[in-house]
Formats: structure tokens, sequence, C-alpha cells
């Protein structure tokens, strides 16, 4: 592997450490957006994976390759393939349609709006601007619901892709998520803009909404890994998947707040994560305030605990997949 | 001493079939409480040992069956051997199909792109051999159409340029030189014999014996997972041929 290319990869990643730290180190002195000594351990984290990196990159010079490095060079070898898929994914769904790319901003805008006029009536008076609300949950709850329903079939429906030629069976989920967070990316633009035209006055807060955003998609790329490998045996999952997402709709408050929720029944929601990631970007965005320290663990410990069970048992089942594809 | 690049040593291969495949949760339950969950073990390869050295061709040659396709996708890391070890040196081209990945909505040129990326090329790479892959294609005014709307001739020939435009160290290939009309069949096989004298090592699968003698070093006969034979390509063809023409005397 050309090492300069490496260096240039270790690179735009302490940069984006650095920056975030600072940006953090910024946020916590002007806005006292943390209202405790919490930007002290934001500040922690990121020297630690800055320390990390450093410490693999010096490894790695050496010609001792860790698994920091191995995802470097991960990143390296297939980005491109990873880059082509993605792209096909977003050239092929769009092809043919007359409005195309548009259609990432208006689906979950008209969502929110027939929801709206349906719930409005009901829930409008305890929920202060209620149109954001209802949109943050939509925009983070169909994110979840498409990652999960593209990464179900991305194995068994590459399956002549894959019985021919040998790549990274990995690749296939992880592509289908990218594409979905371009998705997520673009359906925020008109979750700022409904906020502003709403009146909301946009926080530094706003920011740290990234940090939750950033655990839905881990949480999801684990979730949708697990469902991969499992549609490979199982067929069956397609459809229960389907009704185990319309009762996860139902059970997660998207469009009516939480407090609605019996107490004898709230411990249901706090151990839906998805909760935990919607009312935490929610509350970066609406209040302008950041979330209790404790909540960054719990959205953290959710997502990598997806993620490491949705990878392990990919892992372990993949030189299974050609046999029953 | 020449450096030996695919050493495939007591390779066995076998596949579990269930007497009914078994694809949904409610079969295995009801499957398995019953006890009735049985497999026929099928062997593909039993305990296979070959190896190729460095810019040798070796020609694979059995009937339907034999456990030539196994043996390729083994090769080329698509699926893992159940015991035994495979080792390669060099990168391997595999054309055991061409155009996987095609998507019929892109147009040529996005699918030269994407094709090329998934057997693994670099987007320098692409970018630099893209010209030459079109030439060779002979698709020039056709590249920005979807290939949905391509005629399987044009498909095949982009899939051929695309697959061999690199100059790998390790060719392998699954009976795919009829592609196209006479004119291009000659091309491509022009190519191909460019490839092998440039020094590649070539894994061969055909059916037709001529081809294997006037290509391979070596040959390795396979039957019902097996090797029967291998070594001097006069020899093992003679022998194919002769176990060919009994078993059809047979017949009558």
């Amino acid at each position: 592997m050309d090492i300069n290319k490496v260096r240039k990869f270790y690179l735009i990643v302490w940069t984006a450490c650095l920056s975030a730290f600072l940006l953090f180190y910024l946020i916590a002195r002007k806005d006292l957006v943390f209202t405790n000594t919490y930007w002290i351990f934001v500040s922690i984290f990121c020297l630690a994976l800055f320390a990390i990196l450093l410490r693999s990159y010096l490894k790695y010079k050496k010609k001792y390759i860790d698994y920091v490095a191995a995802i470097v060079y991960a990143v390296y070898r297939y980005g491109f393939l990873i880059s082509q898929l993605v792209s096909r994914d977003f050239k092929s769904k769009y092809k043919r349609s007359v409005l195309g790319v548009l259609w990432s901003f208006l689906n979950p805008l008209l969502t929110m709006i027939v929801q709206f006029l349906v719930f409005s009536t009901i829930f409008k008076a305890n929920t202060k601007s209620y149109p954001v609300y209802l949109l943050s949950g939509v925009v983070c709850f169909s994110f979840f619901k498409e990652v999960t329903d593209m990464c179900l079939s991305s194995i068994s429906g590459n399956a002549n892709l894959i019985n021919k030629v040998y790549i990274p069976k990995y690749i296939f989920p992880l592509a289908r998520t990218i594409s979905s967070m371009i998705n997520l990316g673009l359906s925020l633009i008109p979750l700022i803009l409904v906020s502003i035209l709403m009146g909301i006055t946009l926080h530094a807060s706003v920011l740290l909404g990234i940090y939750f955003l950033g655990c839905l998609i881990v949480f999801s790329l684990g979730v949708g890994m697990f469902l991969a490998a499992l549609m490979v045996f199982f067929r069956d999952i397609q459809f229960l998947w389907s009704v185990i997402t319309q009762v996860w709709q139902y059970a997660t408050p998207i469009f009516y707040p939480a407090e609605i929720i019996p107490a004898k029944y709230h411990f249901i929601i706090l151990f839906n994560p998805l909760y935990h990631f919607i009312g935490n970007l929610r509350k970066c965005l609406l209040d302008g305030v950041s979330p209790e320290f404790p909540a960054y663990i719990y959205c953290a410990i959710f997502a990598l605990l997806s993620l490491s069970v949705g990878a392990f048992v990919f892992k372990k089942t993949q030189d299974k997949f050609t046999l029953y594809l | 001493m020449s450096k030996k690049v695919i050493e495939v040593k007591n390779v066995t291969m076998k596949f579990r079939m269930s007497e009914e495949p078994i694809n949904s949760l409610k079969e295995i339950f009801t499957t398995a409480l019953s006890g009735k969950l049985k497999y026929n073990e099928f062997k593909a390869l039993d305990d296979v040992s070959f190896s190729i050295n460095k810019g040798e061709t070796l020609g694979l040659i059995g009937n339907n069956g034999a456990g030539k396709s196994t043996t390729l996708k083994l090769i080329s890391g698509i699926m893992k051997p159940t015991s035994g070890a495979i080792t390669t040196k060099g990168n391997i081209v595999p054309m055991l199909e061409l155009g996987a990945g095609f998507d019929l909505e892109l147009t040529g040129r996005e699918n030269i792109y994407l094709n090329g990326a998934i057997l693994g090329y670099s987007k320098e790479y692409l970018e630099s051999k893209y010209d030459e892959i079109v030439d060779f294609a002979e698709i020039e005014e056709f590249i920005d159409m979807p290939i949905r709307n391509y005629s399987s001739g044009m498909m095949a020939r982009l899939a051929f340029s695309i697959a061999s435009v690199v100059q790998p160290e390790i060719l392998i290939v699954d009976e795919i030189l009829s592609v196209g009309d006479a004119a291009f069949q000659e091309k491509s096989l022009n190519r191909m014999k460019e490839l092998m004298n440039g020094g590649a090592t070539v894994l061969f699968v055909s059916h037709n014996i001529e081809k294997i003698r006037e290509m391979c070093d070596k040959v390795v006969w396979l039957r019902k997972g097996k090797i029967v034979q291998k070594g001097d390509v006069g020899e093992v063809c003679d022998a194919y041929l002769q176990w060919q023409n009994e078993k059809k005397l047979q017949k009558k």
C-alpha cells in the first residue's frame, strides 16, 4: 500500500478529531451549552481518539498493522468500490422518476404533513412546535427503517455477485447504509428549514445533535448487518421484520409525546434505543441545551452493542453465505 | 526451480444438502422438533491436490459435476474449503461470469466504473484504461446509453473488455471464449493468448479438448470430485478421450 496515501488518510482523521475538539471547546466556552463540566469529558474523548490513531500510525510505520490500521486499509482498498455501489444505489433509485433526488426532501416532508394533519388536534396542545417535534422523529425513524430494510436484502439481493466475484461481504450492508446516510443528510435540510420557519432559534447545541445522529447510524448499521446475515438462512425474516418495524414505530414517541405513556409502562421506552436517540436529538434542537451527561453514555452503549452483535453474527456466518444463496 | 503460484493441498469441499431445502423459520422449527433434520452430505471435491508454477497454463477437464467450477470458486476466494488449504500469490482476475454486477439502468460508462470497481481495479487505473476498454468493445456510440438497451452481444463484449483489460498475475477462465460474433471471438481469443504470453499464470476450464491441447501446459482431470489423472497435456487428454469413448460404447 502506498504510504503517502495512508498518511493522507490519517491526516484527515486527525484533523477531524482536532477540529471536533476545538469546536466543543469553543461551544462550551461561548454558549454555555454544557451546563456543567461536560465539555471536559468530550475533550478527553477526542484526545483519546487522537492518541489511539497516533499509536496505530506509529505502529504502521514499523510495519505492524493493528485494528485501526486495518480499517484505514479497508477504506483505502475498497473506498472506490463503496463509492461506486453507493452511486449505483442512488442513480438506479431515482432513474426514470421525474423529480429524482427531490424525493429525498419531499418524502419526510409529506409523511410529516400527513401525520401532522391526523395527529395535530390530539397532541398539539401539550407539545411545543409540534411540526418540528414530528419531523425530527419522522426523519430519524424513516432513516432507521430504510437502512434496516436495505441491509436486510443486501446479501441475498446481491447473490449473483457474491457467487461470482470475491468481495468482502460487509461491503454490501455498509454501502447501503452509506447511501441511506446521504438521504438522511438531504432530509435534514427540510428539518432545519421547518425549524427556522417555526421560529425556533438554532443554538450551538444543534451541533451536538450530530452525535446522536451518529449513534443512530451506528445502531442501524448493527441491526442491518444482523438482519442481512439472518436473511440468508431464513427468508421469513423479511416479512417478520416489516411487522416488527411497525410495532417499533408505534412504541417510539414519534408523533406522540413520551409523557402520555402510563408510568408503569415507561420502562419499555427506556429500553428503546430509538427513543433515546430521537429524544436527545429533539432536546438539542428544540430546547437548545445539551442532554444530561449519562444520555451520551447510554446512546454510545446502545450503538456499540448493536454494532458488535451485528458484526459478530455477520462475521461468524459469512463463510456459509455462498452455500445458501 | 520455478515458483508455485497456486497451491491446492488436500482440499475437500462438502456441501450439506438437506433433502428439502429449508428456508423458513417455520420449517426449521417443525423439522428440528420432529428430529427429521436430515442432511445429505455431498462431496464436491475430495482430497484434491495440485499446484501451478509461475507462467504455466493449467487446464481442468472433466464431465459436468466433476467439481471444476467449485475448484475455480475456491481458488478465487469466493468459497472456503471444508478442509485443506489453498495458497495463491498475486492478484487474481476471475473470469467466471462476465459482467457480474452490471446494472441495467446505468449507462455503459457508469457500468465500466462499477464493474471495474467490483473486479478490484482502482479509479486511476480505470480512468487510464477507459478508452482502451471502449475501443475494444466497439460500442463507442452507445456508451452513454443505459445498457438495458444493449443487445446481449454488446453487453458481453463490454464485459469481456473490462475483465481482460488488466495484466493479471493469475487468470481464472471458465469457458467464456465464445463471446459475440465470429470476428469478436477471434479478437478475444487473441487477447487471451496475449494475456497468457504476458507471464500470467492461467487456470483454464473447458470442455473443448482441442483448445486445451492448444493452450495448456498441464492438465488435471477431475471426476466426481477426485483427481483421476494429472500431468502432461497429451497423455491426460488421450486418456480422457479414451474413457469418454468407452463410456459411449458401454451405453450402446
